[in-house]
C-alpha cells in the first residue's frame, strides 16, 4: 500500500458503526480432504447450516458472533470474518491433501488482521476462539503451527479447540493443541455446531458462579466421546 | 415433557397456552384466557431454589407495579404439589433493549426511533429501577436482554425472580450477573454470599444509559494507548479504564474514532457518566436510578433538531450535529431510520401484506462502473519524475548509438580493433535495450497505484452492488415458500395423528406405570433416581438403548426393564371409540403456529434487511468515499506515465 492509510480508515467500517457490540471471534478450520467425501461431508455441511440458523435464532449473539471459514485441502479461506448475523453457511466440496499446518497459520492470521480491525474501530472483543475439525494428519509439518498455538494460549490471545473425526491421528492433535483434543461421535456435526453456537451465545448471556459456562461435550447426550 | 395445567396457591387451574420463549432457566408460556398474563415454568431442579422467593414476592404483591414483571401466583404441580414456576404478566410488543441502542437492530425493531425517543426510554429505564428498589429489591443482573423497550419507549424489566429480595429480616439473593453490566468492585468475583446495592446497580444502569446514547458504543472500549495489547474486557471496567473520561492520563484511554464524545452532551449528563464509571462510584458515589431520572428529564430539555436532516436531534451542547458527522465519515452508515412507511410486524399480520413488503423492497441494482462515477478532467501529463526518468534513458540511448558506430569502424579496422569493436557493440545494445533503475522504480510506483485503483473498485461494487440484497431476498423467497408449505404440514400431521390413535392410546396407557413405583428386579431407590434425572419416568420411556446408554446401567438391567415394560404393554386395550386427545391436537396446532409465527418474525425482520441493504448500497453511490477520487486521479496519472515509459 502507499500513501493512502487504510489502517486508519478501511472502506466498509460501517459494519462497526452500525453493531458495535463486543465480539467473540471465531474460526472454523475444517478439514475437506478426499476421505471426507460423501456422508461426512454431507453431515458437515449440514451442520454449518444448523451453526448458522442457531446463531441466527438469538439476536444478540448474531450481533456478537463474528465467523469465519477456513479449509484445508488446499488452504482456502472460504470466509473472511463475517457478523453471524451476515453469515451464510458455505456448502463445501471435498478437494485433495490436508495441510494442517499452513490452515492453522492462516486461521491465525486472520485473527490477527480482525482484531487489528476491532482495535482501530474501538470495538471489544472476548478471547477467539479457533475451532479445528479434521478425519486425517496433516500432509505438512505442523512444528510452526504448534508453536503459534501454543504461544497465543499462553498469552491469552485465543482458545484453541481440535476436534477428530474418526481416523484423525490423535497424536497429531495433541501436539498441535494445549487442550485435549475431542473426539466425534460417530458424524453428530450437527450437534457439535449446536454446541459450538449455544457455547458461542454463553459470551451474551448471564454468568452463575456454579455452573461451568460450557455444557461437557463428552456428557451422555453430547456430541464427543472420549478420545 | 411438563404439564400444561397447574395450581395457584389459591387453588385455581391455570392452562398453559402457547410458549413465548425458552431460557436457560425456564420455559414462558401464555396463560390460556387470561389477556395479559404469562408463565414462567422451571426446568427440572430449578424449581426449588426459587419457591421461597417467589411466594415471597407475590405475597408482597409486588406486581402491582407495572413496569416490573413480577410474579403474581406460584404454581404448583397439580398432582405431586411442588412449587413448578410462576405467573407474571406479559411482556407483549417489546423488543430487548439490545435492540434499541444497536443501530443495527434499531431500524428493523423501532424503525421510528428518535434520539429523543431513546433519552425518553432511559429515564422510563431509570423509573422501573428505581421503584424496584423502593420495594427492597435490586436488580442485580442488570443486562441487554432483562430490559423490555415499547415502541412507545415506555419499558418492562423481566426476570424479576433473579433479583435480590430482603423482607422481613430474610435476604433471598440474587446469583447472577452479566459481565458487562458488572460495576468494577464485583467483577471476576464470585456472586455468592455478595450482598447486591442499589449502587452496583447504577452502574449497570449507567453502562445501558451510555451505549443507548452513544449508538451502542461500549463505555470502557476505545483506543488503548498504554504498552502492549489493550487489557480484556473485564479489567478495562475493574481498572476504571472508562475510554470517554477527562482522566484519560490515569486510564491511557481515547474514546474510538469519529465517535461522539462527553462534549457532545450537557455538562450534568458528562459529569455523571464521569461519577457512574470512574474510581469514586466504586464507594456509593455513582448517581442512583432517581437521580437519572431527573438528569434525563432536564437533558430531554436541552435537545435540539438537526439543521441538514429532520431526523437528526442532539443536545444544544454539541459543537454540531455528531450523526451527521458519523454518516460523513462512515459511508453507507444511517444514524436513524429517515421517516417513511416501514412493515411493523404486530399480533395480526396480513401475510400478503408481508410478502408483498419484501418483494417491494427495490433491488438497487449491479454497482455503476466507479471509473464512471469520478469528475472528469483532462488528461494528466506524465508526472516529472517520469520525465526525468525518460530523459535519463534518452541519453543513455543516446550515448549507446554513439558507441555502436564507433564499434562497427573498429570491427572494420580489423586485428585487434575487432575485439575491442565487438566489446562496443554489446556495451552499446545493453544500453540501449537495458531499462535503468529510475524508469523501474516509476514503473513499479505506477502499478501500484494501478492495483490500489482496482482495490478501490472492487470494494465499491461489493459495497455499492446488490449481492448480499439479492441473497438476503432469495432466503426470504425460502421462507415464504417455508410458510405457504404450513397448512399442508399440519393436515399431514393431523392425519398422522388419526392413523396414530392406537400409539397414542398405548402411550397413554404407559405413562400410567411409573418408575418410581414400579418393582422390578435390580433397580432400587437410587438407580430410580438415575433413571428419573436421564427424563426416564414411565413404561412409556424405556426403551432398550435409551437404558443401556446411561453410565453403570448394563443389558441385564435394560433387559428386566424392557420385561417390565411389555407387562405393562400386555395390560392395554384399544379402544376404537376414543378420538385423537384434543391436546395432541392442540399440540400440533401449536407448533404450526411457533413457525408460522418465527417465519413471521423473521421475514419482517428480512423486510428492515433489504431496506437497509437497498439504501446502503444507494449511499455508497451517491456519498462517494472522498478516498475514491484520490485513488482515481493516482491510477489516471499511472495510466499516462506507464504510456510514456513504454511499459504498459
Amino acid at each position: 500500500m502507499s500513501e493512502m492509510s487504510y489502517d486508519q480508515r478501511p472502506f466498509g467500517n460501517a459494519e462497526f458503526a452500525e453493531n458495535p457490540e463486543n465480539r467473540c471471534p471465531v474460526v472454523l478450520l475444517l478439514d475437506n480432504s478426499a476421505s471426507m467425501r460423501g456422508r461426512p461431508m454431507n453431515e458437515l455441511n449440514t451442520g454449518l447450516q444448523v451453526f448458522r440458523d442457531e446463531l441466527f435464532a438469538d439476536t444478540l449473539a448474531a450481533k456478537r458472533v463474528d465467523v469465519a471459514v477456513v479449509t484445508f485441502g488446499p488452504v482456502k479461506v472460504e470466509i473472511d470474518f463475517v457478523g453471524a448475523q451476515h453469515f451464510h453457511a458455505p456448502t463445501l466440496s471435498t478437494a485433495a491433501d490436508t495441510p494442517m499446518g499452513a490452515a492453522v497459520e492462516q486461521a491465525l492470521s486472520l485473527l490477527r488482521a480482525r482484531k487489528d480491525a476491532y482495535k482501530s474501530n474501538g470495538i471489544g472483543y472476548y478471547r477467539p476462539w479457533v475451532f479445528l475439525i479434521t478425519d486425517g494428519g496433516p500432509t505438512d509439518s505442523i512444528s510452526r503451527a504448534a508453536q503459534l498455538v501454543r504461544e497465543g494460549e499462553e498469552a491469552k490471545a485465543f482458545m484453541f479447540f481440535a476436534v477428530g473425526v474418526e481416523g484423525a491421528n490423535f497424536d497429531t492433535l495433541r501436539q498441535l493443541s494445549v487442550r485435549e483434543p475431542l473426539k466425534l461421535d460417530g458424524l453428530r456435526f450437527r450437534d457439535l455446531f449446536k454446541w459450538l453456537s449455544a457455547s458461542l451465545s454463553t459470551v451474551s448471556k448471564s454468568r452463575i458462579d456454579e455452573a461451568p459456562a460450557l455444557a461437557n461435550p463428552t456428557g451422555p447426550s453430547g456430541w464427543a466421546v472420549a478420545g | 415433557m411438563s404439564a400444561t395445567q397447574y395450581r395457584t396457591t389459591a387453588g385455581a387451574t391455570v392452562r398453559l397456552g402457547a410458549r413465548l420463549g425458552e431460557g436457560g432457566e425456564g420455559v414462558v408460556h401464555v396463560v390460556d384466557g387470561s389477556g395479559d398474563l404469562a408463565a414462567k415454568i422451571y426446568l427440572p431442579g430449578l424449581a426449588a431454589e426459587r419457591e421461597g422467593k417467589v411466594l415471597a414476592m407475590a405475597g408482597a404483591r409486588l406486581h402491582a407495579n407495572k413496569f416490573v414483571a413480577y410474579p403474581v401466583d406460584a404454581l404448583f404441580d397439580l398432582r405431586s404439589g411442588a412449587f413448578a414456576g410462576f405467573t407474571m404478566r406479559k411482556a407483549a410488543n417489546r423488543r430487548p433493549v439490545h435492540e434499541l441502542y444497536s443501530p443495527s437492530s434499531r431500524k428493523t425493531a423501532f424503525p421510528s426511533a428518535t434520539y429523543p425517543l431513546l433519552v425518553r426510554a432511559m429515564s422510563n429505564v431509570a423509573r422501573a429501577m428505581a421503584s424496584v428498589h423502593a420495594s427492597g429489591c435490586v436488580i442485580g443482573d442488570v443486562n441487554h436482554s432483562g430490559v423490555m423497550v415499547a415502541p412507545d419507549a415506555t419499558v418492562t424489566l423481566i426476570d424479576s425472580d433473579s433479583f435480590q429480595y430482603v423482607v422481613g429480616g430474610r435476604n433471598f439473593p440474587c446469583k447472577v450477573g452479566t459481565p458487562d453490566f458488572t460495576p468494577p468492585e464485583l467483577q471476576s468475583k464470585p456472586f455468592a454470599g455478595v450482598v447486591r446495592t442499589p449502587n452496583h446497580d447504577a452502574f449497570g444502569l449507567a453502562t445501558l444509559v451510555f451505549m443507548t446514547l452513544f449508538m451502542g458504543r461500549f463505555p470502557f472500549v476505545g483506543r488503548f494507548k498504554g504498552a502492549g495489547e489493550m487489557p480484556p474486557i473485564d479489567r478495562l471496567i475493574a481498572e476504571f479504564r472508562f475510554a470517554y473520561s477527562n482522566r484519560s492520563a490515569t486510564t491511557l484511554m481515547e474514546p474510538p474514532p469519529n465517535m461522539p464524545t462527553l462534549a457532545d452532551l450537557p455538562l450534568p449528563l458528562a459529569d455523571a457518566f464521569e461519577r457512574a464509571f470512574g474510581p469514586l462510584g466504586a464507594n456509593s458515589g455513582r448517581p442512583g436510578a432517581p437521580e437519572w431520572v431527573g438528569l434525563l428529564e432536564r437533558a430531554e430539555a436541552d435537545l435540539v433538531r438537526c439543521n441538514r436532516k429532520d431526523n437528526h436531534h442532539h443536545f444544544r451542547q454539541a459543537p454540531n450535529c455528531p450523526w451527521c458527522r458519523m454518516e460523513q465519515v462512515f459511508p453507507g452508515f444511517v444514524a436513524f431510520v429517515p421517516t417513511s412507511p416501514v412493515f411493523q410486524g404486530g399480533a395480526a399480520v396480513d401475510l400478503a401484506q408481508l410478502i408483498a413488503s419484501v418483494r417491494g423492497v427495490p433491488d438497487p441494482g449491479p454497482a455503476p462502473d466507479l471509473a464512471a462515477l469520478m469528475p472528469a478532467s483532462p488528461a494528466p501529463k506524465p508526472s516529472t519524475a517520469v520525465k526525468e526518468a525518460r530523459s535519463a534513458r534518452t541519453g543513455r540511448r543516446g550515448a549507446a548509438l554513439v558507441l555502436g558506430p564507433v564499434g562497427l569502424v573498429l570491427m572494420g579496422l580489423g586485428g585487434g580493433g575487432v575485439a575491442l569493436g565487438l566489446i562496443a557493440m554489446v556495451a552499446a545494445l545493453i544500453t540501449f535495450f537495458a531499462t535503468p533503475e529510475v524508469i523501474e522504480a516509476a514503473g513499479r510506483q505506477a502499478r501500484a497505484a494501478k492495483t490500489e485503483w482496482e482495490t478501490a473498485r472492487k470494494t465499491f461494487e461489493q459495497a455499492a452492488g446488490n449481492a448480499t440484497f439479492l441473497k438476503t431476498r432469495q432466503d426470504a423467497e425460502t421462507l415464504i415458500q417455508q410458510m405457504q408449505n404450513l397448512p399442508a404440514e399440519e393436515a399431514r400431521r393431523l392425519a398422522a395423528l388419526e392413523a396414530g390413535r392406537r400409539e397414542a392410546q398405548m402411550r397413554r396407557h404407559l405413562e400410567r406405570f411409573k418408575v418410581a413405583q414400579a418393582k422390578v428386579s435390580g433397580i432400587g431407590g437410587a438407580r430410580k433416581l438415575t433413571l428419573r434425572s436421564y427424563g426416564i419416568e414411565t413404561a412409556a420411556d424405556i426403551e432398550y438403548n435409551r437404558i443401556t446408554a446411561i453410565k453403570n446401567f448394563g443389558p441385564s438391567t435394560a433387559s428386566s426393564l424392557v420385561k417390565w415394560r411389555r407387562a405393562a404393554e400386555a395390560k392395554f386395550n384399544f379402544d376404537p371409540h376414543q378420538g385423537v386427545d384434543p391436546q395432541d391436537v392442540a399440540s400440533v396446532k401449536a407448533d404450526i403456529a411457533k413457525a408460522r409465527s418465527d417465519v413471521i418474525g423473521r421475514l419482517s425482520h428480512t423486510v428492515g434487511t433489504l431496506q437497509r441493504l437497498s439504501a446502503e448500497a444507494k449511499a455508497f453511490r451517491t456519498n462517494l468515499d472522498p478516498r475514491y477520487a484520490v485513488a482515481w486521479s493516482a491510477y489516471r496519472q499511472a495510466e499516462i506515465d506507464l504510456k510514456a515509459l513504454d511499459l504498459d
